[in-house]
């Protein structure tokens, strides 16, 4: 029998020896790595939750645009529906440009104009808010009757992409009033 | 100085419960975050369709407007169905959303009378309920 080798130590000794030493680290090694496997997956959820957050509330804001555009005969009364304490700004095409706007389906100038509107994480107003939504008035070619379509964009400060988009349409007759 | 020998068995056992609980805890704060996004991609995606939706039914007003201005009548619009209250109806269908617009003849020009969307839904049929004899 080898001397000192036991798992409580060398006998009457009381000190540990060579398999307890093995044995402490590999549970130590182990109880290691599955700590650092559930910080992660820990971890992994809280991002997602967020994320499932975000995406439920740019929803909402996206909703609530398309409601407003729906309503409205101009980005001028879509900005009075939806701004409040200052946090709407409408882009001109030169600025929406320079900003590296999307001009989807703008055939001439000046054709497809930009709301933007700013919230705060809580999704109250707020003029300096990092989340965003943009909404593109395009409307349409000359001779066409009035189908104005709209692209709305939410974005947030951290992501270069938008967070959703929703694309919609509205029938704006020229005898007064949507119908 | 008397020696306490350590034994590593109960410290083990401690190790192996907090890792099963912690491993427990990870799996359902996994499987709740998951289900907040795929409710949160659904909600996304049926916003996406009912206005879609709405965007082909406004694409509808637009052909009836042109309609009335080239002096057509509605009865000649594509797919419509007249009701006997004199209502024409086109029905749209998007996914499993379905857009119900109802449209009359007025004055050379028309007035949108019912715009009501609907989602397909059936009951879950075949439960398996507890009777007592």
């Amino acid at each position: 029998m080898i001397e000192g080798s036991g798992r409580t130590g060398g006998g009457k000794s009381g000190h540990p020896g060579t398999a307890f030493y093995i044995e402490a680290l590999l549970l130590a090694g182990v109880f290691t790595i599955v700590v650092l496997i559930l910080t992660r997956v820990f971890v992994m959820s809280g991002q997602m939750g967020k994320d499932a957050a975000l995406l439920t509330n740019a929803v909402h804001l996206a909703e609530n645009g398309a409601e407003a555009v729906a309503s409205s005969r101009s980005l001028e009364e879509v900005r009075r529906l939806l701004e409040e304490n200052g946090n709407g700004e409408i882009l001109e095409s030169s600025k929406a440009e320079a900003a590296g706007e999307a001009y989807e389906g703008a055939s001439g100038e000046n054709r497809a104009r930009i709301l933007r509107v700013h919230y705060d994480e809580e999704l109250n107003p707020d003029a300096e808010g990092g989340i965003w939504m943009d909404i593109q008035w395009i409307e349409p070619d000359s001779g066409e009757e009035g189908l104005v379509k709209s692209i709305i964009n939410i974005y947030r400060t951290d992501r270069p992409d938008p967070v959703y988009t929703l694309e919609t349409e509205v029938f704006i007759s020229e005898k007064g009033g949507q119908l | 100085m008397k020696h306490v020998p350590i034994k590593l068995g109960p410290l083990a056992l401690l190790l192996t419960v907090i890792s099963i609980c912690m491993t427990t805890l990870g799996i359902l704060a996994f499987a709740t975050a998951r289900a907040d996004w795929n409710l949160a991609q659904k909600y996304a995606d049926t916003v996406q369709t009912r206005y879609t939706l709405e965007a082909r039914g406004q694409g509808f007003l637009r052909d009836a407007a042109k309609a009335c201005q080239e002096g057509k009548t509605l009865q000649e619009l594509a797919d419509t169905r007249t009701e006997e209250d004199g209502i024409f109806y086109k029905t749209l269908e998007e996914g499993e959303f379905r857009l119900k617009i109802g449209i009359v003849s007025e004055n050379g020009s028309f007035r949108v009378v019912s715009w009501r969307i609907q989602r397909e839904w059936e009951p879950e049929g075949g439960l398996d309920l507890w009777m007592s004899d």
